[in-house]
C-alpha cells in the first residue's frame, strides 16, 4: 500500500517535472522583431551632386540577437540591417541628385551600425517597447579623405497594447528608432554650404549629431 | 453624484484675466460615465493668449493634432489623439490626420527636429518645402498634445476559479487612474501661440465580484478627452 502510495507520489511528481519543463519552454520563447522599411520621402531640397553609398555587407544584413536575462530566456532577433539600408537610401535619395555616383561621387557615404539596445514593458515597467541604435556615418570625399564621421545615437519606443504583440511592438519601436537616425542624419546635411564645403575639402573631419 | 464645482486654491474660482489673457477653470464631476461607471472627478483650464476672434479658421482649413513624443517616460495615447479628433469633427472642425502631417512634413516633426514651443515655428515654417506642405493641407492650427493616463494606485484582492460546471469569481477590486494632458494649439498664420488648455480627470475603479464581477470603471481619459475638446474648439471655433 506504502509502495503504491510512494509510486503515485513519483508519478505525481514527474508529471509537475514534466508540465513545468513544458511551460518553461514555452516561455522561453524565440522573438523576431522586423522593422517596418517604409520610410516617407524625406522634405529636402536637392543638391546637384552625386555621391555614392557604401553599404557594405555587415550593415545589410546587420542583425542583433540577445537572449534575455530577466525574462525566462527569451531570444529576441532584430534583424536591423536591411530596413537601415532603406532609409539611408531613402534620405540620400531626397538630398542629392544621384546616389550612384560610382567612382566619380563628390562624397561617398559609408554607415555602419555600431550598438543596439532594446527593452521590453516587462523589464522597465512602462508602457514602452523602446530601442536604441548607435550608427555611425563616414563621409569621404573623391580624395578619399575623411570629411566628416557622424555619431548618430538614435531613440524610438512604442506603446505596448492589449491589441500589440511584442514583436509588432518592438519592430514600430526600432521603425521609430530608425525615423529620428533620419532626422538626426538629415541635420547633419542640411546645410548646403557644409556639404558642398566637404566635397571641396582638404580632409577636415567633422563629427558629433 | 450631481455636477460640482470645485474651488481653487484658498477656496475661490481660479478666474483670472490679464492684457488679452483668459483663464477659466471648469471643474465637472461625472458619474456614470457610459452606464455603470465609477466617479470621475475633471478640472479643465483654458488660457488664451490672443484675443477671441483675432485668428478666426476659415471655411475649409483644418487643425491637426500631434502627440509630444520627446519625452521618455511618458507619451498621449493614439487613442486619446482618435478621440480629440473625433470630437472636433463632429463640431464641425475639420481634422488632418496626424499621421498624415507627421509623414507629409517628415522628418521635420519627428522628436528630435519638431519644434517645441510657439517661437520655433518661424524655423519650422522656413524649411524648404514646409510651408507649401502645410499649406496644400490646409492646416492652420497645430495643436500639440501633451501628457497620458496612468493607474496611480490600486488595492483590493479578486479571485476567480474555474472547475467543470462551475467558475465565478469572489473579491472586491479597486485603483486609481489619472489623467493629465496639456494642449497648446498654435496659430501657423500669424505663427504665434493662441492658447493652452490643460485638464486633469481622476477617479477610481471599482470590481466586486461574487460570481460574477461588476466593473464599474472610471473612464478618466475620456472626461480629460471631452473637457479638451470643448476648451479647444472654443478657442479655435470660426468667428
Amino acid at each position: 500500500m506504502g509502495r503504491q502510495l510512494n509510486r503515485q507520489r513519483a508519478g505525481a511528481g514527474a508529471t509537475v517535472v514534466a508540465l513545468a519543463s513544458l511551460l518553461l519552454t514555452a516561455c522561453a520563447g524565440q522573438y523576431q522583431a522586423v522593422p517596418p522599411s517604409a520610410f516617407p520621402p524625406p522634405l529636402m531640397e536637392t543638391l546637384p551632386m552625386a555621391v555614392a553609398l557604401d553599404i557594405a555587407p555587415a550593415f545589410s544584413t546587420y542583425t542583433h540577437t540577445e537572449t534575455m536575462t530577466g525574462t525566462r530566456g527569451a531570444t529576441w532577433t532584430l534583424p536591423i540591417g536591411p530596413a537601415s539600408v532603406d532609409w539611408v537610401q531613402n534620405l540620400a535619395r531626397a538630398r542629392f541628385s544621384s546616389i550612384e555616383g560610382g567612382r566619380s561621387a563628390a562624397l561617398r557615404i559609408a554607415p555602419t551600425i555600431e550598438r543596439v539596445e532594446f527593452s521590453l514593458p516587462s523589464q522597465t515597467g512602462s508602457d514602452f517597447y523602446e530601442a536604441w541604435i548607435k550608427y555611425r556615418v563616414q563621409i569621404t570625399n573623391a580624395a578619399g579623405q575623411t570629411v566628416a564621421d557622424l555619431p548618430l545615437a538614435a531613440y524610438g519606443k512604442s506603446r505596448d497594447g492589449m491589441m500589440v504583440g511584442a514583436e509588432t511592438g518592438m519592430g514600430d519601436a526600432l521603425n521609430q528608432a530608425m525615423r529620428d537616425a533620419t532626422a538626426a542624419l538629415a541635420l547633419a546635411l542640411q546645410d548646403d554650404r557644409k556639404v558642398s564645403d566637404w566635397a571641396r575639402s582638404s580632409g577636415a573631419v567633422a563629427g558629433g549629431v | 453624484m450631481g455636477a460640482q464645482q470645485r474651488r481653487g486654491g484658498g477656496g475661490r474660482l481660479i478666474m483670472h484675466m490679464a492684457t488679452g489673457m483668459r483663464a477659466v477653470v471648469l471643474t465637472v464631476v461625472l458619474a456614470g460615465v457610459a452606464g455603470l461607471g465609477g466617479c470621475v472627478s475633471a478640472k479643465v483650464e483654458q488660457f488664451r493668449s490672443a484675443p477671441r476672434g483675432a485668428a478666426p479658421l476659415v471655411t475649409g482649413d483644418t487643425v491637426v493634432i500631434l502627440n509630444r513624443r520627446q519625452h521618455g517616460d511618458r507619451q498621449a495615447e493614439d487613442s486619446f489623439n482618435r478621440c480629440l479628433e473625433n470630437k472636433l469633427a463632429s463640431q464641425q472642425l475639420p481634422v488632418t490626420p496626424q499621421a498624415d502631417l507627421v509623414d507629409a512634413l517628415f522628418p521635420w516633426l519627428e522628436p528630435r527636429t519638431a519644434p517645441l514651443s510657439a517661437r520655433a515655428l518661424p524655423k519650422l515654417l522656413d524649411q524648404p518645402g514646409v510651408a507649401d506642405r502645410i499649406g496644400a493641407a490646409r492646416v492652420r492650427y497645430m495643436i500639440w498634445i501633451d501628457g497620458e493616463s496612468e493607474t496611480v494606485d490600486s488595492s483590493g484582492s479578486l479571485s476567480c476559479a474555474a472547475a467543470p460546471g462551475f467558475a465565478g469569481c469572489i473579491g472586491f477590486g479597486m485603483w486609481d487612474k489619472a489623467s493629465d494632458y496639456e494642449a497648446e494649439v498654435w496659430d501657423l498664420q500669424s505663427r504665434q501661440l493662441v492658447g493652452k488648455v490643460s485638464a486633469r480627470a481622476t477617479g477610481t475603479t471599482y470590481i466586486p465580484a461574487l460570481i460574477i464581477p461588476i466593473p464599474l470603471i472610471a473612464r478618466t481619459e475620456a472626461a480629460a478627452c471631452n473637457g479638451v475638446a470643448e476648451q479647444l474648439a472654443d478657442l479655435i471655433r470660426p468667428g
